[in-house]
């Protein structure tokens, strides 16, 4: 297992962090920079409960928010540091796992569409107007915390190291041998002795802290924010579709997935808009037609042809 | 050669290498940098306004570009623009793209407060100064923060004063006694459903017999028009985005429903919209806040508000510019571009500190298409506060709207006809 490990973290997260702690002495549009590893841990978070128990959460932006609000809130109400308002976030998010651990009895699509809906009226409840005292209501938030770019990019650069470790963690143990078990074929991993129930509420909380800590460190990045930016969909489209294009389950996959598919929405969505919709769509439907496994594939169809 | 001449021949040396200098300081074109929603939720706001930016940009071109007074000359403006797709997490981006990568010299945020929040902090960060156009949220605006100044409309927590006053004041005494509100659950519209349900709780005679927020993507509004028509309210007044409005009214049109006071948010700032949609005959003697789009405000600067539409239409039709309508939108585009260009020739540079100085030099001294242009100590607006009208079906042989001005009682021109006929 040990062999496994290093040598992943060695190929992958490794040379990965090296290349994101350079990046901003080469590029200086630091926002996009931490957009990207904001991106890289969502995709990698996704990847820990879709990877590892076959969960596809649609609602998995309600993490992310819960994270923006929980780092929010404890600004706004107590005298907290930022940095332990950013753990705040990661227990919010943990929280709102615990209550909706309940649809992890529910399976494919049923459990898809419950969880966005879940997400949906997380974000009603936090734009509640009655509760405008508390959480801002539909007014947002206006933080007083002093914008920090290096040390909010530093942090997210951080949070990905510990969530890549678990995925590599989870790839090369045991426990991640079950948990694979259990994805593919729960009945008769149960029959094996495998405890499933437990296994899938491990990786869903895991996934949810690792959405709230990059939401908490997301809103510290932009202090003035409405519930629709942080409960915005789109968030989780993206953390899907670049999981899948990647490939699922890897530890690299995600990473291709954020790399070619944020790439190209950024360098498209600033050179060529108006083609920006064509061109995604495009490369998604290739993705669906010729790899449906994610890029990852190949180097494994490689290895098994080779 | 005697001395006076050794000093003509001097100064003029220095003069001429003065004004070399100045030439070769002029930057060759004044790169101004907006975002705009192409896609989305917020396209139907923004477009018409990132238009009005281009027509009011490709105007001054024409005529040599725009006059700087740091380098006394005009400079030919270059409009950089990115398409946000109505997402706020890539206007951050995209922001922080104009001010490093494109170096833009004047940077303008999207419409609306949810993409405008994007810009405030990275603005900010950068020292950049942000022309807000339309993001209102009080929010933004804090005395430590010198780098935003709001253009084209009042912050949200002053704009709804009309409304609120009209409810507190007028309704009583035109007999309304009980109060529906639909509003989406935004910043501007929630804070202007507020401001009308703290002047309901000051008016005791006035009971609130339906309150719902819905969000901004709602498109179908069947359920929530039935469910006050069971309320029976004696007012309704809805509070929406432009698509909000269109689905609002459709749904009333859909259902064959009247309520005996209707006030709808954009009823007259996007009446063409509405129009261009089948659905002006649900506007007949509904009300709605006047805002540039209908209501003639006198201006000292630029055209006047029937000059701009056929100008801005004229230009949208030769430019093939498709699903465009003159609007607020469209005003507030102009507007925005209008009080850069007033302050470009008022500034001695472009550093961005002088730019919002020149910008606070034009607070109480220019009249614009919205109103009096007033910025607080704090960038935000002030003035821009529009009144209160009632649409009224057209005159015979005419097939334009009509429209009172119902209050404030000294502007107003007509007594709100209530109940609806």
């Amino acid at each position: 297992m040990r062999k496994g490990f290093v040598r992943e973290t060695a190929l992958v997260l490794l040379p990965l962090v090296v290349v994101l702690a350079v990046m901003p002495w080469l590029y200086n549009n630091q926002l996009l920079l931490l957009n990207i590893v904001v991106f890289l841990v969502l995709a990698q978070g996704l990847n820990l409960t879709y990877g590892f128990s076959g969960y596809l959460p649609f609602g998995y932006v309600g993490f992310f928010g819960a994270g923006a609000y929980g780092f929010a809130l404890t600004l706004m109400h107590t005298a907290a540091p930022p940095l332990l308002a950013v753990l705040v976030g990661g227990v919010a998010a943990l929280l709102a796992g615990l209550v909706l651990a309940p649809l992890l009895r529910l399976q494919g699509a049923y459990f898809g569409l419950a969880s966005l809906a879940a997400a949906e009226a997380l974000r009603h409840v936090i734009a509640n107007q009655d509760l405008s005292e508390i959480t801002g209501g539909p007014y947002g938030v206006r933080l007083d915390v002093p914008f920090r770019p290096v040390l909010t990019y530093g942090l997210a650069i951080g949070i990905l190291v510990l969530v890549m470790g678990l995925v590599a963690w989870l790839r090369q143990s045991r426990f991640g041998l079950r948990l694979r078990a259990a994805r593919d074929n729960p009945v008769s991993a149960a029959t094996a002795g495998i405890d499933v129930v437990h296994g899938r509420l491990v990786v869903w909380l895991a996934s949810a802290t690792a959405a709230g800590l990059i939401g908490a460190v997301y809103a510290w990045s932009a202090p003035t924010f409405f519930p629709e930016a942080v409960f915005d969909l789109s968030f989780s489209i993206f953390a899907i579709v670049f999981t899948l294009f990647g490939g699922a389950g890897t530890l690299v996959g995600p990473v291709i997935g954020v790399v070619v598919l944020y790439g190209a929405y950024n360098v498209i969505g600033v050179s060529a808009p108006k083609y920006f919709q064509l061109v995604y769509g495009l490369l998604i439907m290739a993705l669906v037609l010729f790899f449906p496994a994610g890029l990852a594939s190949l180097a494994v169809r490689r290895r098994r042809d080779g | 050669m005697n001395w006076v001449t050794i000093a003509r021949a001097i100064t003029l040396a220095l003069l001429v290498s003065a004004g070399a200098a100045e030439a070769a300081d002029a930057p060759a074109e004044i790169k101004v940098g907006t975002l705009y929603a192409g896609s989305g939720a917020m396209a139907s706001t923004s477009v018409p306004l990132h238009v009005a930016l281009e027509y009011w940009a490709d105007g001054l071109n024409k005529g040599g570009g725009v006059f700087v007074k740091g380098f006394n000359k005009k400079i030919p403006i270059k409009l950089i623009s990115y398409d946000d797709q109505s997402s706020p997490a890539l206007a951050g981006n995209l922001t922080n793209q104009l001010i490093t990568q494109d170096k833009v010299d004047i940077l303008l945020a999207d419409s609306t407060s949810v993409m405008t929040a994007a810009s405030v902090p990275v603005a900010r960060d950068h020292k950049m100064l942000l022309w807000d156009v339309t993001g209102s949220s009080p929010n933004f605006f804090s005395p430590d923060n010198p780098y935003i100044v709001l253009l084209a409309l009042a912050a949200t927590d002053r704009y709804p004063k009309t409304i609120a006053d009209f409810v507190k004041q007028q309704m009583p005494k035109l007999g309304i006694k009980s109060v529906a509100l639909l509003y989406v659950t935004a910043d501007y519209t929630a804070f202007q459903a507020t401001a009308v349900r703290n002047a309901l709780k000051e008016t005791p005679e006035i009971k609130v017999v339906f309150d719902r927020g819905v969000p901004q993507n709602t498109s179908d509004y069947t359920v929530f028009v039935n469910n006050m028509l069971a309320a029976k309210p004696d007012a309704v007044l809805e509070f929406g985005y432009p698509a909000n409005e269109l689905a609002f009214l459709r749904a009333l049109n859909d259902t064959d429903s009247k309520f005996k006071f209707l006030f709808t948010g954009y009823g007259l700032t996007e009446q063409n919209l509405i129009k261009s949609n089948g659905l002006a005959e649900q506007l007949h003697h509904s009300y709605a806040l006047a805002g540039p789009g209908s209501y003639e405000f006198k201006v000292n600067y630029g055209l006047n508000r029937h000059q701009f539409e056929e100008a801005y239409e004229h230009w949208v039709t030769s430019h093939n510019i498709k699903g465009v309508e003159f609007g607020y939108n469209a005003i507030a585009g102009y507007q925005a571009g209008l009080v850069i260009e007033r302050s470009l020739a008022v500034a001695e540079s472009l550093d961005q500190l002088e730019l919002r100085r020149a910008a606070f030099t034009l607070s109480g001294n220019l009249d614009t298409l919205c109103g009096p242009f007033v910025l607080a100590p704090d960038g935000s607006q002030s003035g821009e506060i529009a009144p209160l009208g009632q649409i009224l079906p057209p005159a015979a042989g005419s097939k334009e709207l009509g429209l009172s001005i119902v209050w404030p009682a000294d502007l107003a021109t007509a007594k709100p006809i209530y109940p609806s006929p």
